[in-house]
């Protein structure tokens, strides 16, 4: 019995050695062994380094197999990167850091196999006042020198200087975050400059957010070019220049929110902040949210207000002045993991289309029941939406008012294709109204895509909308009109080739005495092939569009054929680009004739490339040449202008 | 005593002022504006026609003015042009209030002649108030932008796949007819049966792409040349900086093929490259995941799942995602692979 006890205890003290023998020692999760243990040299362990890419040194005093080291750092797998020597490695990273903890896993296995691990942590900082701070800016300018041109040619000016400063910097402080980006711009010229452009300096873009973002709640807070959205019969898609601040309550589910920007588009400096209260060029608002059951069901609510005085930047519109204010609730439900969607939404409108006028805004309402989802490889939705006769928004000028319908869409994604059908049936003149005729709009969209090749994806679609008019008075015509359009498609993708075909027949059919029928035609042919030796990109690319008027018999063809390259030449010393448009047009009935082309290029040679660490000059030539033929009237206009031009970037970060 | 009576006939040119078109139909509620063109004829040894404005009148009730003056300079006895007139929301809105959906535009002219003036003569339009889906086809609206939603976009040069949106939002149905044009050279023409339904979205071609080869500001427009356009064709800018844009070219994916199943075991993934690539990242991801749960740099063209990782990280019989990065020795993004998924059996 002794002699049992005995050997049990040198059983049992054999195979717990490891444990006793080497305190404080750290085992992988299997077949771990014990040996001397591996060190973070650099950064220590536990501290915060202030660096954007730390040098990280670790000893391993032990023989191991260096290939099959393993260095995880923040869980990436950084082994094939590392200089191994005799003594352990070093790791300097590729990118920067992100503020905060890092951790590093070492693995190694000794010659015999065992295998050790051990885990490391440091902290980094991008500077001792903010743990991420960065700026980086780069200048773009160009100076062009009128060298030659044809008679034609007026607008060119003999001389022009742009310069452009884009800049995004960021301050980070624990949970603190100030972020600015914006794009100053210089232009001068000989001639007189045509809006929007302004000589002078001028602010393409900017914005400034300030965030916090905390465990229990977030704040942001932004100024300058900033979008809004909210609901779909509200303020919606608007981007503008203005101001917004956001507040989240994460214990609530809350979010509140409250904007003011310019109710016009501006670029440079006009308009200032766009930040302002004067209803009649202005727009804003505020909105609440609020979630309930893990946000599964949401409520919000937006009132909005504000003006728009007519044209701006890139808006071109027939309507003057006009004023209004709205105010929205929606409630949306998803608690079945987005196979049953469910919305619903009602807002009501006072709006004066004309403010110059005698009569005051309209009161009106408009709402919408969505129900939607996806199950497996099908999806599915149905809407009914209603939209009062004088239902209008400033921030949201695509709504439709005076329209009330519903519509069904669904389709499935199955392994080799993808089916999508819709129907939609609308009236307008909700209201009923006896001076105007009720016109209903019906459309059904097939579409199918076959998807078994990758690289060959194809499709076909058909849609067909019928247009019925009820109740006309008698002095409105009559509308019985039917569109047919049929497309089809397929592409070829495999790189360096890119090649696709689309063809569009559509045929409108006026059903009423007027016959005023139509007929489009488009055939394209589009491709793209990109090579890296030589280093050049190449488009060309056809167009073929026949439209046919069938009152008047008249047919009219445009062919139009383009070309695109650029590329680079002695390891992007040399740089050129080229764009050029042939098109042919003509009509059946003679009353035009015309063939016209259009062409662009740029042949830029790069003097030094980070000279000084920054600065990159270039010099070159660019031009444009155009040409008009009228065979009717048997003009030919030829237009080319050729320009220096000495550009240069300027890159700096801190 | 017999008198003696001469009669003298004196011929007074007569005029005659058409309009064209002479009817149109408008669309209720919403400003719109449209183009009339005057003709005279028969006006004899007159040299011009002047009108100081042009009245809305529905019978006797006169639902507004327009006060500006047009004058039409005549030769051989006739002359024409052409006036844009808006119908702003208050005429319509009185001739609603009268209960009549039709009213007139009248332009009486006035002449300047060597010899007896003829009497003034009006030139009248008939104008149909009418929903906006029954009224004629016509451009209300254009909005002109990029993907940030506004009409100026900063972007590198030789950034692939620029494009612009127009937004068109117009009354009645019929043919729309124009094309896209960047620094006056066209880039596509476009037909498109619109049916009412007031707003589309058109998009600039992919290929050719809006050109960014050459730096500095270029000048993106959509023109419309049917219907006839009535508004002013708004612009969009771009600015091309001298910075290059890193292209990032696919790398494709060798081994595991896509979908396919593999044993529980140390895997090799590998890939093909491109030649400007110095480092690869490879990166795995759980079905529906959004971050990865494991990534490993590689020099080479493969990359074998370490033995630890795959027991630590990896589970038999569970899907998993995989794409590869490369970086060039500036460390930029220059190419990138498709999501490819792999089951372990």
């Amino acid at each position: 019995m002794k002699i049992n006890l005995i050997f049990r205890v040198i059983y049992w003290s054999i195979l717990f050695f490891p444990l006793y023998s080497f305190p404080g020692h750290v085992f992988a999760k299997s077949d771990i062994t014990t040996g001397p243990p591996i060190k973070l040299l650099h950064p220590a362990e536990g501290t915060v380094v202030i660096a954007k890419k730390p040098l990280i040194k670790c000893s391993i005093p032990i023989s191991f197999d260096p290939k099959r080291l393993l260095v995880l750092l923040d869980g990436t797998d950084i082994s094939a990167l590392l200089k191994i020597h005799s003594e352990g490695f070093d790791y300097k990273p590729i990118a920067d850091l992100p503020p905060g903890h890092h951790s590093v896993s070492v693995t190694v296995f000794t010659p015999d196999g065992q295998e050790i691990k051990q885990e490391f942590t440091f902290s980094t900082r991008h500077s001792k006042p903010f743990e991420e701070a960065y700026s980086n800016n780069q200048i773009t300018t160009l100076y062009e020198k009128l060298i030659d041109k044809s008679e034609e040619v007026q607008n060119a000016p003999s001389w022009k200087t742009e310069s452009n400063l884009a800049s995004e910097s960021k301050l980070k402080e624990k949970n603190w975050e100030l972020m600015f980006r914006t794009n100053v711009r210089h232009f001068d010229q000989q001639l007189r400059a045509i809006p929007p452009q302004e000589k002078g300096f001028g602010v393409a873009n900017y914005l400034f957010q300030g965030k916090y973002s905390g465990s229990r709640f977030n704040f942001l807070g932004e100024l300058g070019d900033v979008t809004i959205n909210e609901t779909a019969n509200t303020v919606q898609a608007l981007a503008r220049r203005g101001g917004d601040l956001v507040f989240q309550s994460k214990d609530l589910h809350l979010q509140l929110r409250t904007f003011a920007v310019k109710s016009e588009q501006l670029m440079g400096f006009n308009g200032g902040l766009g930040i302002g209260t004067t209803p009649a060029d202005h727009l804003m608002g505020f909105s609440g949210d609020v979630g309930l059951f893990s946000d599964r069901l949401k409520f919000k609510t937006i009132y909005a207000r504000g003006g728009e005085e007519g044209n701006s930047f890139g808006i071109s519109t027939s309507e003057g002045a006009r004023e209004g204010d709205v105010l929205g609730f929606l409630i949306t439900s998803d608690f079945f993991k987005q196979k049953l969607i469910t919305e619903a939404e009602i807002d009501i409108s006072r709006f004066d289309g004309d403010t110059s006028d005698e009569f005051s805004r309209e009161k009106d309402k408009a709402y919408r029941v969505k129900a939607g989802g996806t199950l497996g490889k099908f999806n599915y939705e149905g809407l009914y939406e209603y939209m009062g006769r004088d239902y209008e928004v400033i921030g949201n000028p695509g709504l439709q008012k005076n329209r009330e319908g519903f519509g069904l869409k669904g389709g499935g994604d199955f392994k080799n294709h993808l089916i999508n059908l819709s129907v939609s049936r609308y009236h307008d003149n909700v209201k009923k109204e006896d001076l105007f005729p009720v016109v209903y709009t019906s459309q059904g969209t097939l579409d199918y895509t076959f998807k078994k090749y990758q690289s060959l994806p194809m499709g076909i679609s058909y849609q067909r909308t019928m247009m019925r008019s009820e109740n006309e008075p008698l002095n409105i015509a009559h509308i019985r009109t039917d569109t047919d359009t049929i497309m089809g498609r397929i592409n070829y993708v495999k790189m360096p080739w890119n090649v696709g075909l689309t063809g569009s027949y559509s045929h409108q059919n006026d059903r009423t005495e007027a016959a005023n029928d139509t007929t489009a035609i488009t055939f394209t042919f589009a491709s793209s092939v990109i090579l890296e030796r030589p280093s050049i990109s190449i488009s060309p690319g056809f167009t073929f569009n026949r439209s046919i008027s069938h009152l008047t018999d008249v047919r009219t063809d445009v062919y139009t054929t383009t070309l695109d390259l650029r590329g680079d030449l002695f390891d992007k010393r040399l740089t050129y680009g080229f764009g050029g448009t042939y098109t042919i047009s003509k009509s059946s009935d003679g009353s035009s004739s015309q063939d016209t082309v259009g062409s662009n290029f740029n042949l830029l040679y790069l003097l030094a490339n980070n000279l000084g660490g920054f600065f990159s000059p270039s010099v070159g030539i660019r031009g444009f040449c155009n040409r008009t033929n009228n065979r009717i009237h048997d003009q030919t206009v030829n237009e080319f202008a050729f320009f220096l031009v000495i550009q240069t970037k300027m890159a700096f970060s801190f | 005593m017999p008198v003696l009576i001469v009669l003298t006939f004196v011929q007074i040119a007569e005029g005659l002022v058409t309009t064209s078109p002479s009817v149109i139909s408008i669309p209720r509620g919403l400003q719109t504006a449209r183009s009339i063109g005057y003709n005279i004829t028969g006006v004899i040894d007159c040299t011009q026609a002047n009108s100081t404005g042009g009245v809305f009148a529905s019978g006797p009730n006169v639902l507004g003015s327009v006060n500006t003056f047009v004058s039409i300079p005549l030769s051989g006895g006739s002359g024409r042009t052409t006036e844009t007139v808006v119908l702003p929301i208050r005429v319509m809105k009185k001739a609603e209030s009268l209960r009549v959906n039709s009213f007139q535009y009248r332009r009486t002219f006035s002449y300047t002649c060597g010899r007896p003036v003829p009497p003034p003569e009006t030139g009248i339009v008939q104008i149909a108030l009418s929903g906006e889906a029954a009224t004629e086809f016509g451009i209300t609206r254009l909005q002109l932008y990029f993907e940030n939603r506004r009409a100026e976009i900063t972007v590198k040069r030789n950034q692939p796949a620029l494009r612009a949106f127009v937004d068109i939002r117009y009354v009645g149905s019929g043919l729309l007819q124009g094309f896209w044009e960047v620094d006056g050279r066209i880039l596509q023409n476009v037909n498109r049966h619109l049916v009412y339904g007031r707003s589309v979205t058109l998009e600039s071609p992919e290929i050719p792409s809006l050109p960014t080869f050459a730096a500095g500001t270029h000048v993106v427009r959509f023109v419309i040349t049917s219907p006839p356009p009535t508004l002013p064709l708004p612009e969009a800018i771009y600015f091309v900086t001298a910075e290059e844009f890193r292209e990032r070219l696919a790398i494709r994916l060798t081994h595991p093929e896509n979908r396919s199943e593999v044993n529980y075991s140390p895997l090799t993934f590998q890939w093909k490259g491109r030649d400007r690539e110095v480092v690869y990242l490879l990166e795995f991801l759980e079905e529906g995941g959004e971050k990865p749960i494991f990534s490993a740099y590689s020099k080479n063209l493969d990359y074998s799942l370490p033995a630890p990782v795959l027991k630590n990280l990896f589970s038999q019989g569970k899907t998993y995602l995989w794409r590869v990065k490369g970086f060039d020795a500036e460390n930029n993004n220059t190419g990138e692979s498709p999501l490819f998924q792999f089951t372990f059996k």
